[in-house]
């Protein structure tokens, strides 16, 4: 039986059996940045400062039970230090369709140097820490945006960052925008290139992921990036947040998609 | 080039491949840096995981989604298609018989919008009717509907130039879920748009139709939301294709939403800098389009032509004999694996694998050299194993990686991955 899985492969196939999990379906401890205000109820949120979410922190107990000689548990153990060296990617087989990102921090062991005949089940404790401690679906949501159109995001119940195409289509001519509003309508943010036009079969890639824009010119085959072109005011990239409900934009008769991966909390 | 929508998990830092691509990374490179070269002279149309059409940039690759399978990855068509039919958005342009009423953009399918139409005559048939320009050929038929008149049944027929029926579909209501009785041609495919729900909250449907041979010449394509002339009723419909087929299809094909109606040739291929070794070759795709494909679905150290080289290794779908082939090529001498199953069909996953061993020498050795695996959805493999000793190339035919090399009608390709050695199709599966 697969419990968790390390960049996709059962930790079982490393010759352990899990007996504990703590703190993978824990919601992630938030720290927002709030101001009290002596004779008004509750607190404020301070404007322009991004709410902070700590580490999720995984211990994972398991024994080693299936050597019959101190070398061949080294080797597996080896095998999985190796699997978990640099960033790792998590996920369970309670839905083996999010994942979460972590770093090893910890590997300590019991028994494992005595021989595998005094002490069948050597123990081992992991422990994993994702400074990221969302979940995040391993499959693309990817939306169409039609010309003229604001549609909805679903969301998770954590913020995100996608990638916009605008692509010229069919009657799209003047500024190339993208505009973020909230469930009812207000704007959020804009991205506005300045000094881009679109030619039929042209188009441009809003990356808020990476934080570039690259423009593809279909007349030469070309990608150039015009990040540069971005206007400085109020133009960071995009976060989409599930307590805005956002909707998305494109100006001008432009059309194009969105592609994101949903986050979760837990 | 990096061109965003990066959203590779970190096994690209631990990569066991000589080459590894996911679809889901969304991504024009290869997990292990190789980068992705796509060729398409047209605009063409691909399905979000929200169930909704948007429009990709010509000589850029169509990320898509297919709902049976869950697949999510890069559509890949290798052959050219012309929709016929020259109004394929709605009815604005058709002409109407009997004066049945339309509500333009009444469903919401992203570019595309269906039109209500409504009948409402109890004693004649309230129509819509395009003159088409056909070709001495069999079509494959296929339009977007959403729930209609739940006791009255809806009809399509295309009749060519003769004039003959050659198609005449009957579209049977079931709640929100259509079916289709066939007088005339065979029914392909009804298939369920994920998520979208009209605005009186029924789901979307695209149903596709197998014509009979029409002649060249005039014909006429006709959608009525009732078929009975006695009777009154309503269908939400749109986004009618009338394309050539290629044989063995039996599916559409992706939908073209222009009155011009051309959609290019896709190609995608990598380049390959590694030198021919002992190796496994591992694709998985969704079938699209065909019950069997035909051709070369993945080539390694293929140059793209139809033609095999000297030194490349392909998987190949065998349409007259119905198996898949692994074959690797050198000294003009083709050394094959063939592995015999009923045909995948339309929206199947299919998962194909290749171990190329270095035989060595002219002796017969225990270890075949080529050996050939193919799972349908995820079933048990079945395998094969072929060819005498190969001596391997010093070099590959050709310095690419293809997907999708002559006349394959279509697929979703979810992952491509080739590592040093023997592995089995499971490791392929969770290795990167």
């Amino acid at each position: 039986m697969a419990t968790v899985y390390l960049n996709g492969e059962a930790i079982e196939n490393y010759g352990v059996i899990v007996t504990g999990l703590t703190d993978w379906l824990d919601v992630p401890r938030t720290e927002y940045p709030v101001v009290e205000i002596p004779g008004a109820p509750g607190v404020r949120l301070v404007g322009g400062i991004a709410p902070k979410s700590s580490p999720r922190q995984m211990t994972m107990t398991c024994y080693l039970n299936t050597a019959a000689t101190l070398a061949e548990r080294r080797s597996k153990l080896a095998a999985l230090a190796l699997a978990c060296r640099g960033l790792i990617e998590w996920s369970t087989s309670e839905d083996t369709n999010r994942a979460c990102y972590g770093v090893l921090e910890e590997g300590a062991g019991r028994g494992i140097q005595e021989e595998a005949l005094a002490n069948p089940f050597a123990l081992l404790t992991l422990r994993f820490t994702a400074h990221d401690p969302h979940w995040y679906q391993k499959v693309p949501t990817l939306l169409a945006l039609p010309s003229g159109e604001r549609v909805s995001l679903p969301l998770g119940s954590a913020p995100c960052r996608g990638v916009i195409t605008i692509n010229h289509g069919e009657s799209g001519s003047g500024t190339v925008e993208a505009v973020l509003r909230d469930k009812t309508g207000t704007m959020l943010q804009t991205l506005t290139l300045t000094g881009v036009t679109l030619a039929t079969d042209d188009s441009v890639v809003l990356d808020s992921i990476n934080f570039e824009a690259w423009r593809y010119l279909a007349a030469t085959n070309t990608w150039s990036n015009v990040t540069a072109n971005l206007t400085t005011a109020g133009q960071d990239f995009f976060v989409f947040d599930p307590l805005d409900q956002p909707t998305l934009a494109l100006s001008n008769g432009y059309d194009g998609s969105v592609a994101y991966r949903k986050a979760e909390q837990l | 080039m990096s061109r965003g929508a990066i959203f590779r998990t970190p096994t690209a830092l631990r990569s066991l491949a000589l080459f590894a691509w996911d679809g889901r990374d969304n991504e024009d490179v290869a997990r292990t840096g190789q980068a992705l070269t796509f060729v398409r002279n047209d605009p063409a149309w691909a399905m979000g995981t929200e169930g909704k059409l948007f429009r990709v940039q010509e000589d850029q690759p169509r990320f898509a989604y297919h709902k049976a399978t869950g697949a999510y990855g890069m559509l890949i068509e290798p052959t050219a298609v012309t929709n016929a039919c020259t109004q394929p958005k709605n009815f604005a342009s058709w002409t109407v018989v009997n004066s049945p009423s339309r509500v333009a953009a009444a469903c919401d399918l992203g570019v595309l919008k269906l039109d209500y139409l409504t009948d409402d005559s109890g004693s004649l048939q309230e129509y819509y009717s395009l003159a088409q320009t056909l070709a001495a050929a069999q079509y494959v038929v296929s339009l977007y509907i959403s729930r209609g008149y739940t006791a009255n049944s809806g009809q399509i027929t295309l009749a060519d130039v003769t004039p003959t029926t050659r198609l005449d579909a009957q579209i049977n209501w079931t709640g929100d879920v259509p079916s289709l009785a066939m007088t005339t041609g065979t029914a392909l495919q009804v298939e369920e748009v994920p998520n979208v729900l009209s605005p009186l909250g029924y789901k979307v449907y695209r149903i596709s139709m197998l014509a009979v041979s029409a002649s060249a010449g005039a014909g006429t394509l006709t959608v009525r939301p009732v078929k009975t002339a006695a009777s009154t009723g309503q269908m939400y419909a749109g986004g009618v294709q009338v394309e050539q087929i290629t044989t063995g299809q039996t599916g559409p094909r992706s939908y073209i939403h222009l009155a011009s109606g051309v959609r290019a040739a896709e190609t995608a291929y990598w380049s390959i800098a590694f030198a021919p070794v002992a190796l496994t070759l591992y694709t998985s795709f969704v079938n699209l389009g065909v019950a069997e494909v035909a051709g070369t679905i993945i080539g390694l150290g293929h140059d793209g032509t139809g033609t095999q080289p000297n030194g490349s290794l392909v998987l190949n779908r065998e349409i007259a004999t119905g198996r898949f082939d692994a074959i690797y090529k050198s000294g003009g001498v083709s050394y094959t694996a063939q592995r015999s199953l009923t045909a995948p069909t339309y929206g199947q996953r299919v998962e194909l694998r290749a171990v190329l061993r270095a035989g060595g020498g002219a002796a017969a050795t225990a270890t075949a050299p080529l050996t050939i695996g193919v799972s349908v959805n995820s079933a048990a493999e079945t395998t094969a194993d072929g060819g005498p000793p190969v001596v391997l190339d010093s070099a590959w035919g050709s310095s690419r990686l293809y997907a999708g090399v002559g006349s394959i009608p279509g697929f979703l390709l979810e992952a491509l991955k080739v590592f040093p050695g023997a592995l089995t199709m499971a490791e392929c599966r969770s290795k990167w």
